[in-house]
């Protein structure tokens, strides 16, 4: 009865095993694609983002099309956040000083205080990170469209009194490819987190290598 | 048996304190608390945004700091203010001024009570 017993828990450690085995190996592949799957005439359509329209530091409209040559890093925040903001900005500087000289990435976070966050203190706030230039995008606009957009990322943003600043929102961190999908997301408070992301945007742009 | 447990039990207590070995307890502990969110648990800082403590170096007037924990710091160009940081007595902050100027600076000696009460009492806003 016992080697019946040793027999079967070998056997299950092997299936799990295995099943680690595999799981490692699909983490070789291609990035997948986030979202729900539509199918439309037969086609099957991916989720990309939607068009949107905001204004960043500079005062220069940004939008879906502005940004089809670029893969890019995406957070919600706002200035005078009193939270998790300072840890995802560090983390996203972590980001931008890697791929500083890389003319395919950018980086693009949207306020979600745009009454307090005009373009003008946006580009202050920049200049404070030692950020110029429009590698990394700080966007602002109509407050309803942000809180809209963030959920687009699938990332959650909502007003609340309660909450520090009064707008509770993840610190989650998005890749976008050149097409409008979601590749990948990381918690912008995990350093860990934001090391392994480092290498799926390098992952991402191998992508592109290969492809031209 | 009874002597052999206490040998036992002291040691852990000694091997315990000496790992968790730092001058400033309560300074870190309070710096965690309310200076670790924006200048970061290392003191790093973020940019020029939250600006670094850990490379303040040994000619800045750490009593300074009292100054801001009690009345909070505007920065130059009005983008982020530092919030004034209420309910700590001037033992904390000398406790957290010593754990930022010790710990993350590496200085030696520390900056006495006394200093940061002269300091406070001629703090501007």
């Amino acid at each position: 009865m016992n080697n019946i017993i040793h027999t079967l828990i070998l056997f299950l450690i092997s299936i799990l095993g295995y099943s680690c085995k595999t799981e490692n190996a699909d983490t070789q592949g291609p990035l997948p694609i986030y979202g729900e799957k539509t199918i439309k005439n037969g086609d099957t359509i991916l989720y990309r983002i939607p068009d949107f329209k905001f204004i960043a530091q500079d005062s220069s409209p940004v939008s879906n099309e502005s940004l089809s040559d670029y893969i890019y890093l995406t957070d919600f925040f706002f200035t005078s956040c009193p939270s998790i903001c300072p840890i995802v900005k560090k983390q996203m500087l972590r980001i931008y000083d890697k791929y500083e000289n890389n003319p395919e990435v950018k980086l693009v976070s949207h306020t979600l205080d745009p009454k307090r966050d005009t373009a003008e203190k946006l580009k202050q706030y920049a200049d404070k990170l030692n950020v110029s230039g429009d590698k990394w995008l700080f966007l602002t606009g109509d407050k309803d469209s942000l809180i809209d957009m963030s959920a687009k990322y699938f990332i959650s943003a909502y007003e609340d009194e309660d909450a520090p600043g009064g707008i509770d929102h993840s610190g989650l961190v998005v890749l976008v490819d050149k097409k409008g999908h979601i590749r990948a997301s990381a918690q912008g408070t995990d350093p860990d987190d934001i090391t392994e992301l480092l290498t799926d945007i390098d992952k991402l742009l191998m992508e592109y290598e290969t492809t031209h | 048996m009874k002597r052999l447990i206490s040998i036992i039990l002291l040691s852990s207590i000694l091997i315990a304190v000496a790992c968790n070995h730092t001058t400033y307890k309560q300074g870190k502990d309070l710096y965690e608390s309310n200076c670790a969110t924006c200048h970061m648990p290392d003191g790093s800082g973020v940019g020029d945004l939250y600006p670094a403590l850990s490379t303040l170096g040994s000619e800045y007037d750490y009593s300074l700091i009292s100054c801001y924990i009690i009345n909070g710091k505007k920065s130059e160009n009005s983008v982020l203010e530092m919030v004034a940081i209420k309910g700590l007595s001037d033992v904390q902050m000398s406790n957290i001024i010593n754990y930022i100027r010790s710990e993350m600076n590496q200085l030696e000696g520390e900056v006495s009570i006394v200093q940061v009460r002269k300091q406070l009492s001629d703090c501007t806003d």
